[in-house]
């Protein structure tokens, strides 16, 4: 009994260190977060940015739409709020988010493919919301797809811990540029961070011999319901909704069997909700592997090529 | 179950306190069901197997104690035989299997070979379905689901029988001790492999509970999970897409080096890690563990460097296997050939792929070369600073290019590397491609994590290598603000950078 005592006045004095220092550095690390505005909700939180343009999407807005090549073809200033893997819930999340912090942009353009409406992995990232993370609808969308999140961010530093591969090193960066007075520098202005990926790798031909005889995207109702109530949200808050379909590899779009019965349904979401759709131009850039790095993804060069036709493209059709 | 995964977490402290709640002649049972649970958290149904050589090396180890001449020579290689049988069937079948039918086809046998190959398929799935282990259809398939750990436990029942038959170690005549010193929970699945003189007299000693000797055993446990979630983890996000994807056009000489380096520490913090746990966890509960790993990359040569690489493996190995084969007391040459015989062995020992017995024979390389150098009187450096600093950097640089062929899938694959290693593309390109392979990670831009880790790492095993050192010169209440102030922001340290990943197995699992 001797012994145990010290143990557990020990224990006890451990215990308060730890949570007193753990309240400490979460606190240092919200406030480097909430100061990195290379992390797109940071930014959007602060409403440091009044672009004319936003741009809604996956990996396919993130590194394949440079918004300073758009501006500078139409005239419009533009941010990128792409974010690789987002599902259709995440832009509709995240536009609420802007929204909450910022004006209406004049225009919304959402990158629309057959690929988003397939069934597949969610692509919610609550980190994203961590700011406003007990704040309507967050709370609910985190509870619903991240429930672990919600719990354990009640005990100090262990939403940090949870997510630390992303999380501690943003916040990091945050409270370094801070400290030294460079929190306004941005290193990836616009939103826009290019792919370091140049050459075509091998990816899609390993997936093109798996699939010799093409492949059957399956249509996923629920993301074809939930494009329409992106376009009905943006709509009703006064923004110009324009959709488009990023380019793909001419030799992935011919394996998918049923692409054409896919990109109809966007078509029809469309049309229905009164929503300009500029659909994918197979002639330019698709055909061509110097301009990918893989079937999905341009690099650098070719979404420096695909921004400018995509700007001249809603200069010449849209902008009156 | 995992000493790096949440249900460690809430298993370990409440064993550790029923142990000291139950009275000493229950703790045995306490820890005995413990053990189980913690290796049926793996595949259940293999408890079948490691409870029959329990049961085996029992009896055998109390007919071998009273038996004479002959009769006590049989009876330890019947322990021994069934032993190594489930060891060879589990880990090596396929192996064999798939050589032999290779050598078939080669000699113009197909249809020998295909005979074959079903053979042991069939016998192999047939086994594994009785464990439950369905879905199956080859032995290459099942190589992922073998029992976890099974040459540790093997090597360590077999030391026990041994010892019994040597007059070392009385046999035990406690079933379920001995249950528990096969299966004790902290080191059952990737060691120390133990000797029974060490750890069986101490689950018959009462246990009391000692707050210091507790305390070291968590520091113990903390610095391992640190090495393995926080350095190895993290360094596999480098390594992994080298090693599994050798491609010159991607990754150049400078990232295969790099990643090579990265995969010598990463595999040296993961196995520590995992025995420092194991002896810390063993230290709260009041056993004793041996050593494992001394400080291995500071050897100054190679065999000084086994002296201090998983030293439970490597005694094993010298005293069942080397001294029985005549030591150092026989001719050169026959003592050069048990050198190798104990490498190849040490090779094969890991694993069933052609890639460790590359491994082992580069050792037996680095060894006969060491060797035969220092007996030739040819080579000797001074006992200078420089002179160790230039063992310790060679040293490495072999240990770390025998890796690549320890962690290449394949031979082809060891030999893409090491020929990439000898390519040499010009800085510009060189450049890039540690550039491109660095960007893998996806951490962000300036590296202020890695930056602020190492720095952070460095404050910590200084403060707390400190206050270990130095508290008999700190005043009690000093040391009472220090340790928890330092303890405290080694578990923050510890939640911001290791990574929580359920998949992330310790590599020495699948030996």
């Amino acid at each position: 009994m001797a012994t145990i005592n010290p143990f557990f006045r020990k224990i006890v004095l451990f215990g308060l260190a730890l949570l007193g220092l753990a309240w400490l550095t979460e606190k240092a690390l919200d406030f480097g977060l909430a100061h990195n505005y290379d992390f797109k909700p940071s930014l959007v939180v602060a409403g440091h940015t009044r672009p004319d343009a936003l741009f809604l999407g996956n990996s396919r807005v993130e590194l394949m739409l440079n918004p300073a090549v758009f501006s500078q073809h139409t005239g419009l200033s533009a941010y990128n709020l792409g974010f690789n893997g987002s599902s259709l819930i995440q832009q509709l999340a995240l536009l609420n988010l802007w929204l909450r912090h910022n004006p209406a942009p004049k225009y919304l353009f959402v990158e629309v493919s057959p690929e988003n409406l397939q069934h597949s992995d969610l692509g919610f990232f609550s980190i994203h919301f961590l700011q406003d993370l007990h704040a309507p609808p967050f709370e609910d969308l985190v509870r619903r797809y991240d429930p672990r999140l919600l719990t354990l961010s009640r005990i100090p530093l262990l939403k940090y811990s949870l997510y630390n591969q992303v999380l501690v090193g943003d916040a990091l960066v945050g409270l370094f540029r801070w400290l030294t007075g460079r929190e306004q520098t941005l290193q990836y202005p616009g939103g826009y961070d290019p792919t370091p990926f140049v050459d075509f790798d091998e990816t899609f031909d390993n997936y093109r011999q798996q699939h010799p005889g093409g492949i059957v995207m399956a249509l996923d109702t629920g993301r074809v319901h939930k494009l329409g109530q992106l376009f009905r949200f943006a709509r009703s808050k006064g923004i110009q909704v324009v959709a488009y379909e990023a380019p793909t590899l001419g030799q992935m779009l011919r394996l998918h069997r049923n692409r054409p019965a896919m990109e109809a349904v966007i078509d029809s979401v469309c049309r229905a909700e009164a929503v300009p759709f500029l659909p994918v131009d197979t002639t330019y850039l698709c055909p061509d592997r110097r301009y990918f790095f893989n079937a999905n993804h341009l690099n650098a060069q070719g979404t420096d090529l695909f921004s400018k036709r995509l700007a001249e493209r809603v200069r010449d059709r849209l902008i009156k | 179950m995992l000493f790096n995964s949440l249900d460690f977490l809430i298993f370990f402290p409440t064993v550790v306190v029923l142990h000291f709640l139950l009275p000493h002649r229950w703790r045995w049972l306490l820890l005995l069901l413990a053990s189980c649970y913690f290796y049926m958290a793996f595949v259940p149904a293999y408890i079948v197997i490691l409870g029959l050589t329990i049961v085996v090396d029992y009896f055998a180890g109390l007919w071998i104690e009273k038996a004479q001449g002959e009769r006590r020579r049989w009876l330890l290689i019947i322990s021994l035989i069934s032993n190594l049988g489930i060891l060879a069937f589990f880990k090596y079948l396929g192996f064999f299997t798939e050589n032999i039918a290779e050598l078939l086809k080669a000699i113009n046998l197909p249809y020998a070979a295909a005979l074959a190959t079903a053979a042991a398929n069939k016998v192999f799935v047939g086994v594994l379905t009785f464990f439950g282990q369905r879905g199956v259809s080859s032995y290459t398939e099942a190589m992922s689901i073998l029992p976890i750990g099974l040459s540790f436990h093997t090597f360590q029942a077999m030391s026990y029988t041994i010892e019994v038959y040597r007059g070392n170690q009385k046999a035990e005549r406690h079933f379920g001790i001995y249950a528990l010193y096969v299966m004790f929970f902290p080191q059952l699945v990737a060691g120390p492999i133990e000797r029974p003189q060490n750890v069986l007299h101490q689950f018959h000693e009462k246990k009391t509970f000692d707050a210091t000797r507790a305390l070291d055993g968590l520091r113990w446990i903390y610095w391992g999970l640190f090495k393995k979630m926080v350095i190895a983890d993290r360094l596999s996000q480098f390594v992994d897409p080298v090693f599994n994807d050798p491609n010159p056009q991607k990754y150049g000489a400078l990232a295969t080096a790099s990643a090579t380096v990265a995969f010598a520490i990463q595999i040296y913090c993961d196995f520590s890690g995992y025995s420092d746990v194991a002896i810390g966890t063993a230290k709260v509960m009041g056993y004793r563990l041996i050593e494992n790993f001394r400080r291995p990359y500071l050897a100054t040569n190679i065999q000084a460097f086994w002296s201090r690489w998983h030293i439970s493996l490597s005694t094993w190995f010298r005293d069942y296997v080397y001294i029985p084969l005549g030591g150092n007391r026989v001719s050169r040459g026959r003592r050069y050939f048990n050198l190798a015989i104990v490498f190849l062995v040490s090779g094969l020992w890991h694993g069933a792929a052609w890639t460790y017995l590359a491994w082992g024979a580069l050792h037996t390389v680095f060894n006969l070369v060491t060797v035969a150098l220092r007996e030739s009187g040819r080579v000797r450096l001074p006992e200078r600073w420089w002179a160790n600093a230039l063992g310790v950097v060679v040293t490495f640089g072999l240990v770390s290019f025998a890796w690549i062929f320890f962690r290449a899938h394949s031979i082809h694959d060891a030999l893409t590397l090491v020929r990439t290693l000898g390519t040499w593309r010009g800085w510009d390109v060189e450049w890039d491609s540690l550039e491109y392979w660095t960007l893998r990670t996806g951490d962000p831009r300036p590296p202020y994590r890695m930056i602020f880790s190492g720095i952070g790492l460095a404050l910590l095993g200084l403060g707390d290598y400190l206050i270990e050192t130095k508290k008999d010169r700190l005043s009690g209440p000093t040391l009472r603000v220090l340790r928890p102030a330092l303890y405290a922001a080694m578990v923050v340290f510890f939640l911001l950078f290791a990574m929580f990943d359920d998949n992330k197995q310790f590599i020495y699992f699948q030996f």
